[in-house]
């Protein structure tokens, strides 16, 4: 099966400080995969790396199996799905005019959207079931229709790979849960290679099938999702929160409570 | 007003009310939508600070207040993104320094200092026929630009990390506007003078962006809005005999509140809150 994405020994600094440690890892074509840590871990400048706002200061960042050099060309071929974005109540933009914001790379500098396009953003407003909040002033969506838009402008862009940061968080239960579901609805029917920020090992879609466990900047687990809830990689994840809530944790484990 | 027209100067005011008051309305929309109203303020003091510096030397305040523009808009963008959330302070210490410094240096010019003078207060009836000309060709690379790449530049006005992530160059559209924008300021600076001319660059997307959902519209809006101003401001100096840059500036500032008053969009804010 084709590399979609290939880090070796990728190192990258801010400030003097390491982000990201010597990681290597391989996504391979259809997979779907969790990169899940505590906050500071690394999870968001990995996805900044692989988009290429951020460039790695040594090793080997591959995708579609060519090495990164010009960020843009290959951005073209990544859905990104930022974190919870705050938009202003009054911004003066439709659903459409975001959603129709995943062609533009696509369609090229100073050249108009045509009906091919037009018809790309209708078909992602409809396979994300937004189509009815199309003409709604984005500014007037709630968080978990606002991910969705983001979901439908990444989709728009006919991405190879599809990444999404913590799509999830500061979402009701009830959103997350939407969103999630879409995420892994999407990824059944269109086997889209899908990396996917968590905060949290509990709430990932089925479909999910091998995590990252990201601690200090470097990979602690890579494996079968089954495989992640152990005492050692939940005390990866969750320890910036506390011993009795890792206690608590563990116990589900045990009990069998917690589990994919 | 008819035996005005007669007149050059009147004719240059009304172009200058066309080609500045739209011109800085419509880069204004970015200043708005991006957040970024210390970086027009900074824009128009550095343009001050160039076009006093050029008095002060004897060479063209235009030329200078251009170069000035030029300088501060390589400069201040990048700068005010690596300084990420303290931008802010960062621009204001940098817009005061340069009040500060321009004028310092409007006490070391020598002789009379009407021009140095109107550089502050602005003076649209002595506008040149010269300046007129240079200003248009700005007003029009900026509309040019905003034509051919409206897609980008919404996209940038959205959120520049998804303008990039979908694949557009957008530190180029950035960098680019604030340029723009202070080339604007820099050619509009007899319209109402360094110490108000942000005040174009403000109010007027201010005003349209309490009145639209459509950015198309919220340009258009601007523009008129931003003329209107400056036509009302000729006109109520010219009626009343009154300093025609403050009289723009505070009708500008009467569009906005209007604007603010009878926004839709407080009405759909309070129906939205009410039902949450």
């Amino acid at each position: 099966m084709p590399h979609v994405l290939e880090l070796d020994s990728v190192c990258v600094e801010r400030r003097g400080a390491s982000v990201l440690n010597r990681l290597s890892l391989t996504l391979r074509q259809g997979e779907f995969v969790a990169l899940i840590g505590a906050n500071g871990s690394g999870k968001t400048t990995l996805l900044r790396t692989v988009l290429g706002f951020l460039r790695p200061t040594s090793g080997v960042l591959r995708l579609f199996d060519t090495p990164i050099g010009h960020g843009r060309t290959a951005r073209k071929r990544i859905g990104y799905v930022p974190q919870s974005l705050a938009i202003d109540f009054k911004m003066p933009m439709t659903v459409r005019d975001v959603v129709a914001m995943g062609r533009y790379g696509l369609i090229g500098l100073g050249r108009r959207p045509g009906k091919a396009d037009r018809l790309a953003v209708e078909k992602a407003l409809n396979d994300v079931g937004i189509a009815d909040l199309a003409p709604r002033p984005i500014g007037h969506l709630s968080g978990g229709e606002l991910q969705k838009v983001q979901i439908a402008r990444a989709l728009c862009q006919s991405p190879d790979l599809l990444l999404l940061d913590e799509p999830t968080s500061s979402l009701d239960l009830g959103a997350q849960r939407d969103v999630l579901d879409l995420v892994g609805r999407l990824h059944r029917e269109r086997r889209l290679t899908t990396l996917i920020v968590m905060h949290d090992l509990k709430s990932l879609p089925a479909s999910c099938t091998r995590a990252l466990i990201l601690d200090d900047a470097r990979i602690v687990f890579d494996g079968p999702f089954a495989d992640a809830f152990t005492e050692e990689t939940l005390s990866h994840v969750y320890k910036h929160q506390g011993p009795a809530i890792l206690r608590e944790l563990l116990a589900e484990v045990s009990s069998g409570e917690m589990s994919p | 007003m008819n035996e005005l027209w007669q007149h050059a100067f009147f004719r240059h005011a009304v172009m200058a009310c066309i080609l500045g008051g739209g011109g800085l309305s419509l880069i204004g929309v970015f200043v708005t939508l991006m957040d970024i109203p210390f970086l027009g303020i900074s824009m128009s003091h550095s343009a001050f600070l160039g076009a006093v510096i050029g008095l002060l030397c004897g060479f063209d305040p235009l030329l200078g207040a251009m170069l000035a523009c030029a300088v501060s808009g390589v400069l201040v963008g990048p700068l005010s993104d690596r300084a990420g959330s303290s931008s802010n302070s960062i621009l204001a210490v940098i817009f005061s320094a340069t009040m500060g410094l321009a004028f310092l240096l409007l006490t070391r010019i020598p002789g009379p200092k009407s021009e140095a003078l109107n550089l502050i207060w602005g003076s649209i009836l002595t506008i040149s026929s010269r300046e007129i000309v240079v200003l248009a060709v700005i007003f029009a690379v900026a509309v040019l630009l905003l034509l051919v790449f409206f897609k980008e530049i919404s996209a940038v006005l959205f959120n520049r990390e998804v303008a990039a992530a979908v694949g557009i160059p957008e530190k180029l559209f950035y960098y680019g506007v604030i340029l723009l924008a202070g080339l604007l300021i820099s050619a509009s600076l007899d319209i109402v003078g360094g110490l108000l001319i942000f005040s174009l660059l403000v109010n007027p997307p201010g005003a349209a962006y309490q009145l639209t959902y459509r950015l198309k519209t919220m340009f258009l809006l601007s523009a008129v809005f931003g003329m209107a101003s400056c036509f009302a401001g000729l006109y109520v100096s010219y009626r009343f005999d009154v300093p025609t840059g403050a009289v723009i500036v505070l009708c500008s500032s009467a569009i906005y509140a209007l604007a603010f008053a009878f926004s839709p969009k407080r009405r759909a804010r309070r129906s939205d809150l009410a039902t949450t």
